[in-house]
């Protein structure tokens, strides 16, 4: 830490701003000998304070009363995210006895204020002030960010009865970036919406997670969001910490608007004290706005840098890209240096149609990247009874067996092209990530093109990569809820599932596999399980000491 | 349909009826269900539809033309919740309500009031009726450019005999977005259909369209359509020259092989990425 030169002018000032306030001045060198009033100094141990403060942006809405605290002054006795700073006994002690502590506030002084007891003395257009004579034994100050990432300066000065200063110096303040979860932190409660049953319901995919994640898993009614199923889209969760806290921020898509479909959950189901939800950017959305294309590869180290909490990935149409707004945020953050991959070749086009990662601790850097490949789609149809009923794929897709994918010269050649984008972005996250051949599972996949989306691609058989990983509280393995292929002949009898088996088989060790019906309300509507789905996951790493070489370094 | 197979395309549609809050109503829609015209008939005659015969019809009518709005009167009628695509367009579960779906669709697809509904319906009708693509000139010839391009996206599975005529029409179409999905829709007939069109969509002045016909081009087999492939390489559009690549690839290995250098040092990684694989 760079410590702050204490100015002597600076000091005169605030001496001044301090007679101002109403302190005792009245007997400030009245000989004008330079203070010597034939009393004894007190002796004062120099304050050893810390060398900084961390905090998190005050975001949210501890007193539930509709405002970011912030924004409305919550009182101290609810707000738990001001950064407190106990002062220690004798200072407290020599205030009260006549001493006076000055403070100065500096670097991005509109995005910090500083309380004493709660009660403002710093910020708000203050950058100089005296804390107010303590009434107690205890004093604290607490300090409180707007922001992500804001820096600044505490400055202190104690001066006698005599207004001598007799300690000084200068605390670094620096609030925490927003941080995107990524899926090697556990996980803590999942989501989806229950849109009921019947043919085109998700009663069954509703079920399965209900069985597997019991009270860890919540819905909301399909009625209430308009019927919207796409819960990965409409929301992203993103954590602020420092040492001992910890602030969720849910990032509210701008996929939807003005109260229409799940626009709304967030700040009515999710919203709570310590749990923030905050929108970046406006106007007309694209697909790309959508957070199944917003994802974060595990903690791993690539040409030379550290990346405790990962890199953040999201697609780019070509002719649309992600807000604007969210895209300068992110790079601001600073720690996730995001990547950007081509989905100009999907019909939906989100980064979660194509890769996942999973964890495994046999894996060199403890994670696998788990990618679609269409070549081993072929590979494995080829390896199938040509007249397989395929019931399933009949109604919906109108390939009736195998032999009918295999035999539709299109469709090979379609997946045939589309296969060079996929080769393109995992050559870019190859070297991103220096992502070394045994950390890649390529996984057999099939696309088709959609007349409805002007020949974009979509998921032939279910895209597997597309599956809600549940991470174990260790971080070392995940219960995975891929989509049931539902390649065989008796669509109830999932063991006979060559698909299903062959991909159990690719799978790592370490995730147990929970095979999850969404044909109907998400495969036909062009998503799957992680479309449907989203996780709540714990914060695993201190970024104010793990990624400090990404945010500047030294403040 | 034989009475059994009607009966149990019909059992969907019954047990909404069923279910909604008026039995009465519910049999008045169960006997008009079984009343019901054939589903090509209603979609071919857009100007002797049936009218709607009371409330129930008209909220059938009314919950798919405003899909959006209403998503909960269109589960009412639809018997399960109306799908949202996850690209944001509504998918209509035609299956369920099948043959009477048809009825419903069809004044959805002919109704100017919900553009928004009019693709799907028309996607809806087109899994649902083999010969659609009767329609499909009456349908180009709409002021809708979106309803333009998806009924030239679709001709891709239609009849040869029916989609030939339509496909001319959309190739000739004044927005180029309709001229690339009628190259796209080329790619899934075979070369004979139009080969004239998809050799003048490689010269198309608007790139999205030489891209769709350059990739159908080579899917196709059109050899004739080589040289445009080769000429594609230099494109400055990189999707085209990606497209150029592809079909050069499929319709002169020995032009491709040779291209190979040039396309490794390409500034597209998808084309550096084409030139490495085997």
């Amino acid at each position: 830490m760079r410590p702050l030169p204490w100015p002597r002018a600076r000091a005169a000032a605030v001496l001044s701003l301090c007679c101002a306030a109403g302190c005792r001045t009245d007997e400030a060198d009245p000989k004008g000998d330079g203070g010597d009033t034939g009393q004894a100094a007190r002796a004062l141990e120099p304050w050893q304070a810390p060398a900084e403060l961390i905090g998190v942006a005050n975001i949210d809405d501890d007193d539930e009363n509709g405002e970011l605290d912030w924004d409305d002054g919550t009182t101290l006795a609810i707000d738990n995210e001001r950064v407190d700073l106990p002062l220690p006994a004798d200072l407290v002690a020599a205030l009260a006895e006549g001493h006076s502590l000055l403070l100065t506030l500096s670097g991005e002084v509109e995005s910090i204020r500083v309380y004493a007891d709660g009660q403002l003395v710093l910020g708000d257009g203050m950058l100089t002030a005296p804390v107010p004579t303590p009434t107690a034994e205890a004093l604290s100050l607490q300090v409180e960010f707007e922001g992500f990432l804001n820096v600044g300066a505490l400055d202190y000065s104690v001066v006698d009865e005599t207004m001598v200063e007799v300690d000084a110096g200068s605390i670094a303040l620096l609030s925490a970036p927003l941080i995107l979860n990524h899926h090697l932190q556990p996980a803590e409660a999942v989501m989806a919406v229950d849109v009921g049953g019947g043919a085109w319901g998700n009663a069954a995919f509703i079920r399965t997670f209900e069985d597997t994640f019991g009270e860890s898993f919540s819905t909301a009614t399909g009625g209430s969001v308009g019927w919207d199923v796409w819960m990965q889209d409409e929301i992203e969760f993103a954590t602020l910490t420092a040492p001992g806290k910890r602030l969720d921020v849910v990032i509210n898509s701008i996929r939807s608007q003005n109260g229409r479909y799940l626009d709304r959950y967030p700040t009515e189901q999710l919203r709570a004290p310590d749990m923030a939800v905050m929108t970046w950017g406006d106007g007309f959305p694209s697909s790309q706005d959508s957070f199944g294309n917003m994802e974060v590869t595990p903690p791993l180290s690539a040409d030379g840098v550290d990346y405790p909490f990962g890199r953040i990935y999201y697609g780019d149409a070509g002719y649309a890209q992600v807000t604007p707004e969210l895209r300068t945020l992110l790079d601001a953050q600073q720690v996730q240096a995001p990547i950007v991959l081509d989905v100009s070749w999907l019909c939906v086009g989100h980064v979660d149609e194509f890769m996942t990662f999973l964890p495994d601790p046999d894996a060199p850097r403890g994670f696998r990247l788990v990618y679609a490949d269409t070549r081993l789609g072929f590979s494995f149809l080829e390896g199938q009874p040509a007249e397989l009923d395929l019931p399933k794929y009949d109604a919906g897709h109108d390939y009736p067996t195998p032999g009918d994918m295999l035999s539709d010269t299109r469709l090979r050649a379609y997946n045939d092209d589309l296969q060079v984008n996929l080769d393109a972005n995992l050559a870019l996250l190859t070297e991103e990530l220096d992502l070394q051949p045994d950390e890649i599972i390529l996984i057999p996949a099939l696309f088709e093109a959609s007349p409805e989306c002007g020949g974009g691609a979509l998921s032939l058989i279910t895209g597997t990569v597309n599956m809600e990983v549940y991470t174990d509280p260790d971080g070392q393995g995940a219960v995975v809820l891929p989509p049931d292929p539902f390649f065989r002949s008796d669509t109830r009898d999932l063991p006979s599932d060559t698909f299903a088996a062959e991909i159990e088989a690719l799978l790592p060790a370490s995730v147990e596999v929970v095979w999850t019906d969404d044909w109907s309300a998400y495969h036909l509507a062009w998503g799957e399980v992680h479309c449907g789905s989203n996780t709540i996951r714990t914060p695993t790493a201190d970024w104010w000491t793990d990624a400090r070489a990404l945010i500047g370094g030294e403040l | 349909m034989n009475p059994a197979a009607r009966a149990l395309a019909l059992l969907p549609a019954l047990t909404l009826a069923a279910t909604f809050s008026a039995p009465a109503a519910a049999g008045a829609l169960a006997d008009r269900l079984a009343a019901a015209p054939s589903p090509a008939a209603v979609l071919a005659s857009p100007d002797a539809l049936p009218a709607p015969a009371d409330a129930l019809d008209r909220a059938a009518d009314a919950a798919l033309r405003d899909w959006r709005a209403d998503p909960a009167g269109a589960a009412a009628v639809w018997s399960a919740a109306p799908l949202t695509t996850r690209a944001r367009s509504p998918r209509l579960p035609v299956e369920a309500g099948a043959p009477h779906g048809a009825v419903h669709l069809a004044r959805a697809l002919w109704s100017p009031e919900a553009p928004a509904v009019r693709g799907a319906a028309l996607a809806a009708a087109a899994r649902l009726v083999t010969d659609w693509a009767a329609v499909a000139p009456r349908l180009l010839a709409e002021d809708d450019v979106e309803l333009r391009r998806i009924t030239a996206d679709l001709l891709v599975d239609a009849p040869a005999a029916l989609a030939a005529p339509a496909l001319a029409l959309a190739a000739a179409d004044a927005d180029p977005a309709v001229r690339a999905a009628a190259m796209r829709a080329l790619g899934g007939h075979e070369a004979a259909l139009a080969p004239g069109l998809l050799l003048g969509g490689t010269t198309d002045q608007h790139a999205v369209v030489r891209e769709a016909a350059l990739r159908s081009a080579g899917w196709v087999g059109l050899s004739a359509a080589a040289p445009a492939a080769r000429a594609a390489l230099s494109a400055d559009e990189p999707a085209v020259r990606l497209a150029g690549a592809q079909a050069l690839r499929r319709l002169d290995p020995a032009a491709f092989a040779a291209a190979r250098p040039a396309l490794a040092a390409d500034p597209d990684p998808r084309l550096r990425q084409l030139a490495a694989a085997r």
